[in-house]
């Protein structure tokens, strides 16, 4: 299920990322070293 | 490609994005070992996440994509702007990782949380550009919120 789209304002959902090292790191966590440019990539290969 | 040349930009333009405060943080669709392969030929240094399950995506709102995204002229003519400008990173090798459907965006979230900047992806090829980042990262001194 897509979540609705995100407007300017909005709370941004706190999603849980695995780091390439195999640990989960959440939105919250990164965000306590600054704010947050975060780039959702295409598939690669 | 565009995967690559996305990450390719990136890296150029981190130091400006850093300076302004910010950190990036790029999402993939793959495990662990293969992102960590990918990102660190294309993008040394910058720090990428693995989400095999696309469910951040889903989070932020992002849809797969319809065949005119995925595969029509928009698509083509920015892959030929991209070739034509020097930005080509090459054909994909090998077997895509993550689903090929899933489209792509752009979010600045400020420290209290909230959204200040977010580009949803009209096409597979389709990111804000260099000016756009860096105003919504406030590296050119302003702060841009769309």
């Amino acid at each position: 299920m897509v979540g609705p789209r995100l407007q300017v304002g909005d709370v941004a959902p706190d999603i849980a990322l695995t780091k390439t090292t195999g640990e989960r790191i959440t939105l919250a966590e990164l965000l306590r070293q600054g704010r947050v440019l975060l780039v959702f990539l295409r598939h690669f290969g | 490609m565009f995967c690559r040349s996305e990450l390719a930009r990136l890296a150029k333009l981190k130091p400006r994005i850093e300076a302004a405060g910010a950190q990036i943080v790029v999402v993939t669709m793959g495990r662990p070992e293969e992102t960590e392969r990918f990102c660190g030929e294309r993008a040394p240094g910058v720090r990428c996440f693995c989400d095999p399950e696309a469910t951040s995506y889903r989070a932020y709102g992002l849809a797969r994509g319809n065949t005119d995204q995925l595969f029509g002229p928009a698509v083509w003519l920015k892959g030929a702007q991209a070739a034509l400008g020097g930005k080509f990173e090459g054909l994909p090798i090998g077997k895509p990782v993550g689903d090929p459907f899933q489209m792509p965006g752009v979010f600045v979230i400020d420290e209290d949380g909230s959204v200040s900047f977010a580009y949803y992806s009209k096409h597979a090829g389709d990111y804000p550009d260099d000016a756009e980042l860096l105003r919504a990262v406030g590296a050119d001194g302003q702060r841009q919120t769309t």
